[in-house]
């Protein structure tokens, strides 16, 4: 049975050139999307985390302070993150630690906010008018990109699951239909670009998908992986349907 | 979309969060020429470069407004210019530009949502009728093989280069319909 599986993936080679590819960008798209859910955690924590320590700022507590007790009362990245810095920054300064949090949080949202609390504290601004509009900016910031993605993700998934998965079942299944081995036509190279069409209008799809959503690197990672699926797919397909009429 | 207008709201904010707590233009400028803020750091940064050379900064402002094709940076600049020659409330306008530029940013997420609602029928379309039609034209030699007096049918060689540039033709295409996410991406 598998041999057999392998001399059928022999008679297509695009799915020959893409298992390596595959198997390779599985190991690069996954750190990507794990990352990608790192900072989206992170950027979706930071208009809370304003918001509480203007609050504790309003209650008469000073920055470092504040910046301490939110980093106790949030178990996420962000507040684990924001804990290990302030640790890690006690033989230095409260400066250093922001810093530190910045840096490690890889966010550009965290850097530009702590970029201004900087500013703000060389310049002894009150600071708990500043975080605070700083919450309310990033909380309609977050509840925009929210909206893009729940919007464009639908789209995104859709054409995926139709070129990927819907195309190459429809097609394999016409051409097996209409022009299955057993009528002895000489189609094999005309079959070798069908699998090849395939292939390469599920990876345009993919990349089209992670450009709409802001994540290009992590889809070109994962394409290689839909380019195998859909070629294999048109390839099982057009066979059953080449031996069943 | 030009460069400037992606980290545009982010500055103005930062515009207003720091001069609104008391810092001077100058500074303001400084941090923003820091980093962070995309192409409009580096604007920044020539700006600050001509004042340290010696020149006037409503000058540098002038020379970075007419530099500039977004309209919307270029308000930015020129609301800076008038503060600088005139002192105007700053923060005020800023925080309006701010607020305008808010809404403008959020209708341009809308287009752009609207924009790609058609791209899935677009691509099945021209994804499907690619792969229907063009293997049919390769079989057709074969298929009228007995019909050959008939009806001029292209011969094998000729139908299957016919095939292949049918469907390299429908990749091309798809990517022309996907360049629309790219092209009109807002930027959030």
């Amino acid at each position: 049975m598998l041999w057999q599986l392998m001399e059928r993936l022999n008679d297509n080679p695009t799915a020959m050139f893409l298992l390596p590819l595959a198997i390779i960008g599985i190991g690069g798209a996954i750190p990507l999307a794990l990352e990608s859910r790192r900072r989206s955690s992170i950027d979706g924590a930071l208009p809370e985390m304003m918001e509480l320590i203007s609050a504790e700022l309003g209650a008469g507590l000073g920055l470092e302070q504040a910046f301490a007790d939110v980093a106790k009362s949030r178990n996420d990245v962000a507040g684990t993150l924001l804990d290990q810095a302030l640790v890690r920054a006690q033989a230095t300064s409260f400066t250093a630690a922001l810093a530190k949090f910045a840096l490690e949080s890889r966010s550009a949202l965290v850097q530009r906010v702590v970029n201004l609390l900087d500013a703000a504290l060389e310049q002894q601004a009150p600071l708990q008018e500043v975080t605070y509009r700083m919450s309310i900016e990033y909380e309609k910031l977050n509840s925009l990109m929210r909206l893009k993605e729940e919007k464009v993700f639908g789209q995104a998934f859709t054409m995926i699951v139709l070129m990927g998965l819907m195309l190459p079942c429809i097609t394999g299944f016409i051409v097996g239909i209409f022009a299955p081995p057993s009528t002895g036509y000489p189609l094999a190279s005309t079959l070798e670009a069908l699998y090849l069409f395939s292939a390469a209008a599920t990876g345009i799809t993919v990349t089209i998908s992670g450009r709409m959503l802001g994540r290009t690197g992590q889809y070109l990672w994962s394409a290689p992986t839909w380019m195998l699926l859909s070629t294999l797919l048109f390839q099982g397909v057009y066979i059953m349907a080449g031996n069943m009429f | 979309m030009e460069a400037e207008e992606r980290d545009l709201l982010a500055a103005l904010r930062a515009f207003d969060v720091l001069l609104g707590a008391g810092v001077g233009l100058e500074s303001v400028l400084i941090n923003i020429a820091r980093g962070g803020y995309g192409a409009i750091s580096r604007d920044m940064e020539k700006i600050m470069d001509g004042v340290r050379s010696g020149k006037r900064i409503e000058d540098e402002l002038t020379k970075a407004t007419s530099r500039t094709k977004s309209t919307g940076y270029k308000r930015l600049l020129t609301t800076l210019k008038t503060n600088v020659t005139s002192n105007t409330d700053l923060i005020s306008d800023l925080r309006r530009q701010a607020d305008r530029e808010e809404e403008e940013r959020t209708d341009r997420i809308m287009k752009y949502i609207e924009a790609l609602e058609g791209m899935p029928t677009a691509l099945l379309t021209v994804g499907m009728l690619g792969p229907i039609v063009l293997p049919l034209m390769a079989v057709a030699p074969y298929l009228f093989a007995g019909a050959s007096g008939l009806i001029d049918v292209p011969g094998p060689g000729v139908a299957r280069m016919a095939t292949f540039g049918g469907l390299a033709f429908c990749v091309f295409a798809m990517g022309l319909i996907g360049l629309k996410a790219h092209t009109r991406d807002p930027g959030v």
